[in-house]
Formats: structure tokens, C-alpha cells, sequence
């Protein structure tokens, strides 16, 4: 092997070939100077024709953002590192309204919210630039919310459903799977992608906002694992990142969304969590000493969301019919709902899914309480299939919840009411679903319709979800008719349901509950009475000897 | 200054450059303006009666009268009955514009004494000595020194050094509210250049530019800007090469220095 030496000479002329390609400009530029700076904030002075939200940049290259235009001084967030900017440092500006680079090339990548890469994949090719505070579409630019967005969740698709343009909020404590709700509807779209139809296909967003960086690096493997990756374009501002950063993230993910719509392709972006946004920006307009409301978050924190959130939209057929669906998270303190963030986030999206910690911890996972959690214009964009079967769903669970209240007291109940709760105790179980393991929309209408029809009664609650999945496998192999038919007419037909019933039957015979018996017990056979048994009585008829005559 | 008070302003100016004072009179006028300023600058109640809007002109003619009326020339308490008498939106507008007067007052008289060139001169570099003297403008901004001690501070620099006028505009910086000495300095600066209708512009350079470059420089720059420009001179051998030229806010930037820089952040950026 030869050995690999490269003379210095050679290096210095690389260097000197790579550095003749810049090209100094002299322009006129204007000046500001640094008269103040901490906290990631930095004031100035000079500057007079600076505009809102432009980027103004430091010595050495650093960033920061027009916030506070004030008559004699510029309030400054710092985007980046900090620390080694001075008071009476030169700032100049660069003439840009803060914009974030778009385009295909961000499709598997991790990006700062900046649009820098983060995951040493080399240079992002962009197809150009988007303005981050545009506004949202206008009334006449939209239509309604009619095409389904199958997060393949059996709960949320039947009781909760989203459609491509909706935004729904996904709310609850710490630790209740609000994250893993988020990241199995992202999961689901891998189908769509793979079908390379650009009307299903769905590029996917996840903007981290103040997450740590491990739970960044795990979510980015889990994605990669299951080949979601290279849909998805991953925003991160992870908790060590300046709050100027946080505060950005969310708007740099939904310029980039929003390139896509307007193309006329479809997008599902997930906010994780918009409560870290508003704490940034709390921190941010504290420092640049803008006037504390409620809970010293500033003035506008409610339109900081607004903003936001309106960005998502279904595009009418004029501009391509493209839609971005929102899915906002916010953390809730000791399960209120009614604290002032996650408030003003439920007023300005189209639903809600509230996550409940004490369901996440008696094991129903995904932890949704079907009583709060509502979606206001996903029912238009459920497949006719699932809305047929789903409808007595949420009723059921509902007065299931209530009756399970009731019944803790009273030990005799009527024979309705009992039923009522064995049928709730059941479907619960076949809510249940878990993580990493979306159920395409067939398969849940099969499961629902089972549920809702009584069909999983007489199955022990214990064993409802063997029960269940043994079903649906049963159906792949030997009725996959069934399934295509849903899949093609998009609704469940007298005939079908025919085909259902007879193969719940067919496949009840051979299920076998876990303490080992058959799920359907042969006949039971009574005892006879006394006297009732009759003996044969064989009698053998010989012929008569012949006469010996 | 913003609305009303800035065509007020404007107005005020016009008065004063109506006088038709001569230059010992520009100059009494300027120090007694200044010394009013001091005194509004000290007193809140009095400033904030002689800029409000709804107190009757005619009672805040007669409370100037009564309270200036024997302590300062008629020419000036005749100018600042005017100067009350406009609208103001901010009682610290009516004292800002009342320093500026002031202070053009002081240029016009070293305009009429012929002197203005060198008075320009003079702040410009007088700030350079500031910028580099880190004791000094420490003690120049700090908003609790005594301004008579500032006063004193000041005399005792630059007293037969400078022209009467660049002493008292230089006390008057020194005095400045709500801003630094420095800026103060280049805001009446501007208000030199500004009666000239010219554009002061600063320029740094590693070498002393020879004449003909400096003409030419200042051709072009007046081309570029439509107005005439003066420069201002200095030399910074940091710069390595080439020029920096500042005009208000504006920087147009062509020294080696910036330029290395400039290729240093290319090199790091995509390595």
C-alpha cells in the first residue's frame, strides 16, 4: 500500500483555489452598534431602517432577530451562540426578513430551526426560500376538510377522526404518550408513501421544541427503524438551544409545510410541544421587557399560537388542493385542561385529544378520555365503512364510563346495566392498542364493527385482544375478500356484513380462551332422569331348526 | 422626534434663522438656550407645564417672562416665548429641541465668524479622543457626575485649544440626556452638516490618502448620496489596506481586513 502524503504546498494551493471562488462585494451597508447584551438578548443602537424580524448579523457571523423596534434602540434575540458578543461590537444588517430554505432536499433530514443541518448528512439543496411570518391562506383560498388523515390509531380514527387539513390538538400530563400518538400517525403514513401516488402520499414534520437532545436522537432511529425517515423533515430545537430558537422552530417547520401545500401536496406536521414555544417566547419578551399578562406570558401569546395554527389548511382546487394537517401538543399540570395555554391552543384548533394520566396508568394506552376528547370537523372525512360502525362507539364508551362510576357502589345491578359494562369493559380492550402498531383503516373496521355488534361478548375480557387479532389474521388468510372490498368501495354493504358474520362464527368455533377450553362450548347435554334410559334389547332371531324329518 | 414636535422643530429653526443676529449675539443666544436646557432638564414640573398642550398659551408666555424675563438677553426670552408657544407632544421633546437651537446657534456664529470648518473639525476630533480614552468617556456618561464638574473637566481640556463655540457644544454633549456623549457628539455634528446641507462622512484608512484621492473620494460620495460630503480623515493601519467610509449610518466597507474575514467564515462554513 502506498503511502498517502500530500505535500503542504499542495494543500495551500486547494485552499487558495477554494477561497478565490469568494468574491468580496463592497456595498453600503448599515451599522448599528451593541450597547447591551445578556441572556441571549442583545440591545442596540443605530440601525434606523431595520424592520421587524429581520435578521440582523453579529460579529463573527452569529444571527439575531429584530424583536423591538423602539425609538432610540433595537431589543435583538440572539439565534445562537452568545457569548461572545460585546457591547459596542459592530451589527449589520442583512436586509432579510427572516426566512427559513425549503424544498424536497429536507425530506429525512434533522434541521436546525435556522434550516441548518443538524445530522451531518452534508449540505441541504434548497429550492428556495420561504418567508417564516407569512399569512395563512384567506377564507376563499380554503375548502372544507373531506380527505381522511388515517393516524392508524383505532381510537382516535373511530371517535376522533382527522382529516387532511385539520388541526387537532393532542393534550395531556407528562408521560401519558401525547409523543407516541404523534409519532404512530407519522409511522402510518409509510403505506401511503410507498403506494408513490402523490394524492395519498402525506411528507411528514416533527418540530422538537425544548426536548432533550436524547429524546430527539431516539425518536430520529425510531423513525429510521421503521422507514418513516425519509418522509419526514425533523425540526430541532432541543432544550439547549437559546429560546430564540424555540421560539422560531414551530414557524421555520410550517414554512416549510406550507411550501409543500401550495404545491398542491399534502403534509401532516406535528408541534412538539407548543407549550416549551410559549415558555421561550414568555422568556424572550420578559427579557426584552415587553409588559407580562397572565401568567407573565406577554399580550400576544394567544395570536403567537393563532398565527401558527392557521397555517394549516386544505387548499381549495384553485391552488392545487393541497392541505397541511396540524397536530399541536401541549402539556397539561395535574390534568387541567383549563389552564390558560392549553385553553387558548383548544379554542383555536379543530378538536382535541386529552390524554388521561390515570388511563395511562390503569393501562389503557392510547390514554384518550372519550368524554373530553372531540374532533369538530374530522366526522366529513371519515370513510363511510368507519362511520357506519363507529357511531354507537362513543355512546357506549360514554355511559360505560358513567355506569362504571355507578356500579363501584352497588353490587346489584339490572340486566341491562350489566351488559352495558360487559360490552364497555370489552371495548375498551379492543381500544387498546399499542405502540409502533398502526391498524390500517380496514382492519379497524372490522375490529369496531366486531366490538360494537356484541360479537366480542362472549369473549372473557382477558382475551378480548388475542381474540381480536387472531380474528383479523383469520380474515387475511382466509377471507382477504372482505378487506378489499372496504378498501375499494370505502363502505360496509349489507353483503360484506353478511361475509363478517359468517367468518366471526367460523372463526369463534376454533378460538380457544386462554384457560384452555373452546370459546364455544359444545351443547350441553342434561342428565337423564331416572327411568328415562331405555335398554336395547337385542334379540336374535335364529331360524328355526328344520325338522329332521 | 416625531410629529408634532418635529415640525414644531422645524419652525423653531426657521425663527432662529430668521434673527439675523450677529455672531456675538448667536453666541450669547446659544449659551443662555443651553443654560435653559440645563435648567428644564433639572426641573420636571416647569418642563412639563411649558409643553403641555392644554395650558393657555398666553399663561405660559407670561411664566417664561416672569421667570427669564431679567436673567437673559429679550432676544432669547423673545425667542423662547416662540419656542413655548408651538406644540410640543413630549415635554422632552420641547427640551431637545431647545438644545438643538442652542446648539445651531453655535454654528451659525462660527458660520458667520468664518470658523465653521474648524469647529467641525474640532468635535470630530475631539470624539476620536473620547472613543479612545476609556477614563474619560467613563466619566463623561455617567449620568451621576455633576455637570458643573463636567463642565469644569471639559474647560480644563480644551480651554484655549478650541473655539468658544466647540466648547460649549462639547459641554452641551457632555450634558445630554437619555443618550451617550458620543452619540450626542454625532447628533449635533449632523446638525453642523445640516445648515451646510452637506454629509459628514467618516473615513479610515491604513495609510494617509494623498489629496487627489481624497477629492476624488469625496466626488464619488457626493454622487452617491446627492449631496455634498465632507470627510473626516483617520488613520487605523488595522485595516491592513483599502477603506472603510461611514456616513450616518451607513458603512460601506472595502478594507482588507473585512475582506480576509470575510473568506475566513467561507472557508470555515463548508468545511
Amino acid at each position: 500500500m502506498t503511502e498517502l502524503a500530500i505535500r503542504p504546498e499542495e494543500i495551500r494551493n486547494a485552499i487558495e483555489q477554494y477561497v478565490e471562488a469568494y468574491k468580496p462585494e463592497t456595498a453600503r451597508e448599515e451599522v448599528g452598534r451593541v450597547i447591551e447584551t445578556g441572556d441571549g438578548i442583545a440591545r442596540l443602537e443605530g440601525l434606523p431602517s431595520a424592520m421587524t424580524n429581520e435578521l440582523l448579523e453579529f460579529e463573527g457571523g452569529v444571527l439575531g432577530l429584530a424583536l423591538n423596534l423602539d425609538e432610540r434602540e433595537i431589543g435583538c434575540v440572539i439565534l445562537g451562540e452568545a457569548s461572545h458578543i460585546e457591547e459596542g461590537q459592530e451589527v449589520r444588517r442583512t436586509g432579510e426578513v427572516l426566512s427559513a430554505p425549503v424544498g424536497d432536499g429536507f425530506l429525512g433530514r434533522v434541521v436546525d430551526p435556522l434550516g441548518n443541518p443538524l445530522d451531518g448528512k452534508g449540505p441541504i439543496v434548497a429550492e428556495g426560500r420561504r418567508i417564516l411570518e407569512l399569512q395563512a391562506p384567506t377564507v376563499v383560498q380554503r375548502q372544507p376538510v373531506t380527505e381522511p388523515l388515517q393516524t392508524g390509531i383505532k381510537a382516535i380514527d373511530a371517535m376522533t377522526p382527522i382529516g387532511r387539513g385539520q388541526r387537532q390538538l393532542i393534550i395531556g400530563d407528562r408521560q401519558t404518550g401525547k409523543t407516541a400518538v404523534a409519532l404512530d400517525a407519522i409511522i402510518n403514513q409509510r403505506d401511503n408513501w410507498k403506494s408513490g401516488d402523490p394524492k395519498l402520499q402525506v411528507k411528514c414534520i416533527y418540530v422538537a421544541i425544548g426536548q432533550k437532545g436524547s429524546t430527539i436522537a431516539e425518536l430520529v432511529a425510531r423513525l429510521e427503524e421503521t422507514g418513516a425517515l425519509e418522509y419526514t423533515t425533523i425540526v430541532a430545537a432541543p432544550a439547549s438551544q437559546p429560546a430564540g430558537l424555540k421560539y422560531l422552530a414551530p414557524y421555520t417547520g410550517s414554512a416549510i409545510g406550507q411550501h409543500w401545500m401550495y404545491q398542491g401536496q399534502h403534509v401532516l406536521i406535528v408541534f412538539d410541544d407548543l407549550s416549551k414555544q410559549a415558555d421561550a417566547y414568555r422568556a424572550i419578551s420578559l427579557l426584552l421587557r415587553r409588559p407580562p399578562g397572565r401568567e407573565a406570558y406577554p399580550g400576544d401569546v394567544f395570536y403567537l399560537h393563532s398565527r401558527l395554527l392557521e397555517r394549516c389548511a386544505k387548499l381549495s382546487d384553485e391552488l392545487g388542493g393541497g392541505s397541511m394537517t396540524g397536530l399541536p401538543l401541549v402539556e397539561t399540570k395535574g390534568n387541567d385542561v383549563s389552564a390558560f395555554i392549553p385553553t387558548n391552543v383548544i379554542s383555536i384548533t379543530d378538536g382535541q385529544i386529552f390524554l388521561q394520566s390515570d388511563l395511562f396508568n390503569s393501562g389503557v394506552r392510547p390514554a384518550i378520555n372519550v368524554g373530553i376528547s372531540v374532533s369538530r370537523v374530522g366526522g366529513n372525512a371519515q370513510i363511510k365503512a368507519m362511520k357506519s360502525v363507529s357511531g354507537r362507539l362513543r355512546l357506549d364508551l360514554a355511559q360505560y364510563r358513567e355506569l362504571e362510576a355507578f356500579s363501584a357502589f352497588a353490587s346489584d345491578l339490572d340486566k341491562a346495566s350489566k351488559a352495558q359494562l360487559e360490552r364497555g369493559q370489552r371495548l375498551v380492550e379492543l381500544l387498546k392498542q399499542g405502540q409502533f402498531s398502526p391498524y390500517p383503516v380496514e382492519r379497524q373496521v372490522v375490529s369496531i364493527w366486531a366490538g360494537t355488534n356484541g360479537y366480542v361478548d362472549i369473549v372473557p375480557v382477558a382475551d378480548v385482544r388475542r381474540f381480536e387479532s387472531e380474528f383479523l389474521d383469520f380474515l387475511t388468510r382466509s377471507h382477504q375478500g372482505i378487506y378489499d372490498t372496504i378498501v375499494q368501495t370505502g363502505k360496509l354493504e349489507d353483503g360484506t356484513i353478511e361475509q363478517l358474520k359468517a367468518a366471526i362464527a367460523e372463526f369463534s368455533k376454533q378460538f380457544q380462551i386462554s384457560d384452555g377450553t373452546p370459546l364455544i362450548k359444545d351443547e350441553p347435554v342434561a342428565a337423564m332422569a331416572k327411568g328415562d334410559e331405555g335398554q336395547e334389547k337385542i334379540t336374535a332371531h335364529r331360524p328355526a331348526p328344520a325338522d329332521k324329518h | 422626534m416625531l410629529g408634532a414636535s418635529r415640525t414644531a422643530l422645524a419652525e423653531a429653526r426657521t425663527r432662529l434663522s430668521g434673527l439675523g443676529a450677529s455672531p456675538t449675539e448667536l453666541g450669547t443666544l446659544s449659551e443662555e438656550l443651553l443654560a435653559v436646557v440645563e435648567l428644564l432638564g433639572r426641573e420636571l414640573p416647569l418642563r412639563r407645564t411649558l409643553a403641555d398642550t392644554a395650558v393657555d398659551v398666553d399663561a405660559k408666555t407670561a411664566l417664561v417672562t416672569a421667570l427669564f424675563g431679567d436673567k437673559v438677553s429679550a432676544r432669547t426670552a423673545q425667542l423662547l416665548v416662540e419656542v413655548v408657544g408651538l406644540r410640543w407632544s413630549r415635554p422632552g421633546d420641547l427640551v431637545d429641541g431647545l438644545e438643538a437651537l442652542g446648539v445651531t446657534a453655535s454654528f451659525l456664529q462660527a458660520d458667520g465668524d468664518g470658523t465653521l470648518d474648524r469647529v467641525e473639525d474640532e468635535l470630530f476630533r475631539f470624539e476620536r479622543i473620547v472613543e479612545s480614552e476609556a477614563d474619560l468617556r467613563l466619566a463623561l456618561d455617567d449620568p451621576n457626575h455633576d455637570p458643573a464638574g463636567k463642565r469644569r473637566l471639559l474647560s480644563t481640556l480644551l480651554s484655549d485649544k478650541t473655539t468658544e463655540a466647540t466648547l460649549r457644544v462639547i459641554v452641551a454633549a457632555a450634558g445630554a440626556r437619555r443618550r451617550s456623549f458620543a452619540e450626542a457628539l454625532t447628533e449635533f455634528a449632523r446638525l453642523a452638516a445640516d445648515l451646510r446641507n452637506r454629509l459628514n462622512a467618516r473615513v479610515t484608512a491604513a495609510v494617509q490618502p494623498s489629496q487627489p484621492q481624497l477629492d476624488r473620494l469625496a466626488q464619488e460620495l457626493s454622487r452617491l448620496y446627492g449631496r455634498q460630503v465632507g470627510l473626516r480623515v483617520e488613520v487605523d493601519p488595522q485595516l491592513l489596506g483599502g477603506l472603510v467610509v461611514r456616513v450616518g449610518e451607513e458603512v460601506i466597507d472595502a478594507s482588507v481586513v473585512r475582506r480576509l474575514d470575510g473568506a475566513r467564515r467561507q472557508l470555515a462554513e463548508h468545511v
